[in-house]
């Protein structure tokens, strides 16, 4: 079994009085694919962003490889190696997809803050983001404005900004969400794919259960802030607490 | 084929537009009246002026009301050294540069701490402060007085050539800006403006390039200023009033915060118009107003903006056949 990439313990936030988060506790083994599921409100997003540093936690840790990063910014934590991908789409609309995904890997190769040549010329970042459009089949529309594209893409379009820092841990907030059922396919294929061949650790929050019972190797069910119960697909689907927490009489 | 846009060559429509802009603002003095070279030498200071404020505006999405104090400490730096003699003239213009980008060194952090109308609040609230210590420190501004007689060397003492100078150091300016827009550090200034809270996920310090920003805006304000000292001899207060601060986001929107030579466009008309009208009746702000009004109900995107929209739906239209069909 690989050693753990990244650790969260005891990790709790409230906001007022409602616990959203309540001592959660688990470890994601390196190269691993998973989910997290549970009914809204839970607390899956508001997990994602203690981990990421768009929220402090109240009490608890989260490691990195071993390192503590519970409280630091999210540039830096997104500097070490953990990408997000968001349940609202997240990215730079009135710009170009090409430049949505450029500015990223810039960003990577630590050119931010350069002033003297222009953005596109620097060949090497322009085709790795180009490389990486093609990736998502975004590549005809690279010069089309994000804001232009149909809400699948732009969906897309987060996940290869994501992917543009080269992270080794990948958290995707509903990547399918509003997604037609062949463009769930399609996604599904494609974090798949993108999984095996760039060997990343990814955990996903998703409500369509048939992708989270098809694809993750392990699922941990959050419910009322508190991790519910953790296990295989197999398992999961056993478990009589989730069945009638959660999956209700939709698994049987 | 990918790679479409690697290493694209500036336009020839770009080009033209530079060469167009610089003839037009060199055959000003042939049109031989004193009074079109002082306009002009306006239209491109107020014109750096607010190309320096769009830097934060159009390009970064951060509404600065409080640039006049650049803009004024930048005169006020060339009127004090010039006037006591301190230093040359060739050492106070950069001097007024450096001073705009301190000033903001100091401020910006304060600024940046808040975003959105807090932002702009404290922009104001600062500048307000700075208007406050020129306008009251008689013994080292001259307060209301100002300061006049601010002497320039004598090869530029003509207006003439002086106005060639500012001619050429706003130039030179628009093309540093533009450069600065167009590299990967204005990349980021741009996603910042669209998406702030993203641009901290893909692992740059936003802060960091906002105070940046902050200070190169100062910096080329301060330039402006100090251009301005040079040309009129005379500076006062006003200059780091808050209507200040407001007319060069009059003139960025007029001519347009999403173009590149949008702000000096709208320099020119505001200019212009306050000049025309002036003539004739002392409420030229009412007419300013009124144009203001039409302009942000039919134009909503800026003079420029708005003709850069028609020129791209036109020439959508030419190519629209070779577009890939809806899926």
């Amino acid at each position: 079994m690989n050693r753990p990439i990244l650790e969260v313990r005891r990790l709790s936030k409230a906001f007022g009085g409602l616990k959203v988060n309540h001592e959660v506790s688990f470890s994601i083994r390196e190269g691993e694919l998973s989910s997290i599921i549970g009914p809204n409100g839970a607390g899956k997003t508001t997990l994602f962003n203690l981990i990421t540093g768009k929220l402090v936690p109240d009490a608890g840790e989260v490691l990195f490889r071993g390192e503590r990063i519970d409280g630091l910014p999210p540039a830096e934590i997104a500097r070490k190696g953990i990408g997000r991908a968001f349940q609202i789409t997240s990215i730079f609309k009135e710009r170009t997809a090409l430049e949505n995904v450029l500015v990223a890997v810039l960003s990577r190769m630590r050119r931010t803050g350069r002033m003297f040549r222009r953005a596109t010329s620097y060949p090497d970042a322009v085709r790795e983001s180009m490389e990486i459009l093609e990736m998502f089949s975004l590549a005809d529309q690279a010069n089309a404005m994000a804001s232009a594209l149909p809400h699948g893409d732009q969906k897309r379009l987060d996940i290869a900004v994501a992917l543009s820092l080269h992270p080794e841990l990948v958290l995707l907030d509903e990547p399918m969400a509003g997604m037609s059922p062949e463009e769930r396919a399609g996604t599904v294929e494609l974090i798949r794919r993108i999984w095996k061949e760039k060997a990343l650790t990814l955990l996903f929050i998703e409500h369509d259960m048939d992708v989270v019972f098809s694809i993750s190797e392990w699922i941990r069910v959050l419910n009322q802030g508190v991790l519910l119960a953790e296990g295989t697909p197999e398992e999961i689907s056993r478990n009589r607490e989730v069945i009638t927490a959660y999956l209700g009489e939709e698994i049987e | 084929m990918t790679g479409g846009t690697e290493g694209k060559p500036r336009t020839l429509g770009e080009t033209a537009q530079w060469a167009a802009g610089l003839l037009l603002f060199a055959a000003i003095p042939f049109a031989g009246r004193a009074y079109y070279i002082t306009m002009a030498n306006e239209i491109l200071v107020m014109g750096l002026f607010a190309m320096s404020f769009n830097l934060l505006y159009g390009v970064t999405g951060m509404l600065s009301f409080g640039q006049a104090a650049y803009y004024g400490v930048g005169a006020y730096t060339v009127g004090l050294l010039l006037s006591r003699g301190v230093v040359p003239f060739a050492v106070a213009l950069p001097a007024a540069f450096l001073l705009g980008g301190i000033l903001a060194v100091v401020l910006g952090p304060l600024c940046i701490r808040l975003t959105g109308v807090y932002f702009t609040m404290l922009t104001l609230a600062f500048a307000e402060m700075v208007w406050g210590v020129v306008f009251k420190w008689y013994d080292f501004t001259g307060g209301d007085n100002g300061i006049q007689g601010i002497p320039v060397p004598d090869a530029l003492r003509d207006p003439v050539r002086y106005y060639y100078f500012t001619l050429a150091v706003v130039f030179a300016c628009f093309w540093i800006l533009r450069k600065v827009v167009e590299s990967p550090f204005g990349a980021t200034l741009k996603s910042i403006r669209e998406n702030e809270e993203r641009v901290g996920f893909i692992g740059v310090k936003v802060r960091r390039y906002q105070l940046a920003v902050m200070v190169l805006s100062g910096a080329f304000s301060g330039l402006a200023g100090a251009l301005f000292a040079g040309y009129q001899h005379s500076i006062h207060p006003d200059m780091l009033h808050w209507t200040k601060s407001g007319e060069v986001i009059l003139m960025s929107i007029l001519g347009g915060v999403s173009s590149f030579f949008g702000p000096l466009v709208g320099a020119a008309i505001i200019l212009y118009i306050e000049d025309m009208i002036g003539k004739y009746t002392e409420f030229w702000e009412i007419c300013i107003g009124t144009i203001m009004l039409a302009i942000v109900i039919f134009f909503p995107r800026g003079v420029i903006g708005t003709f850069e929209t028609w020129t791209e739906r036109l020439r959508g239209v030419r190519k629209g056949s070779d577009e890939p069909a809806h899926s």
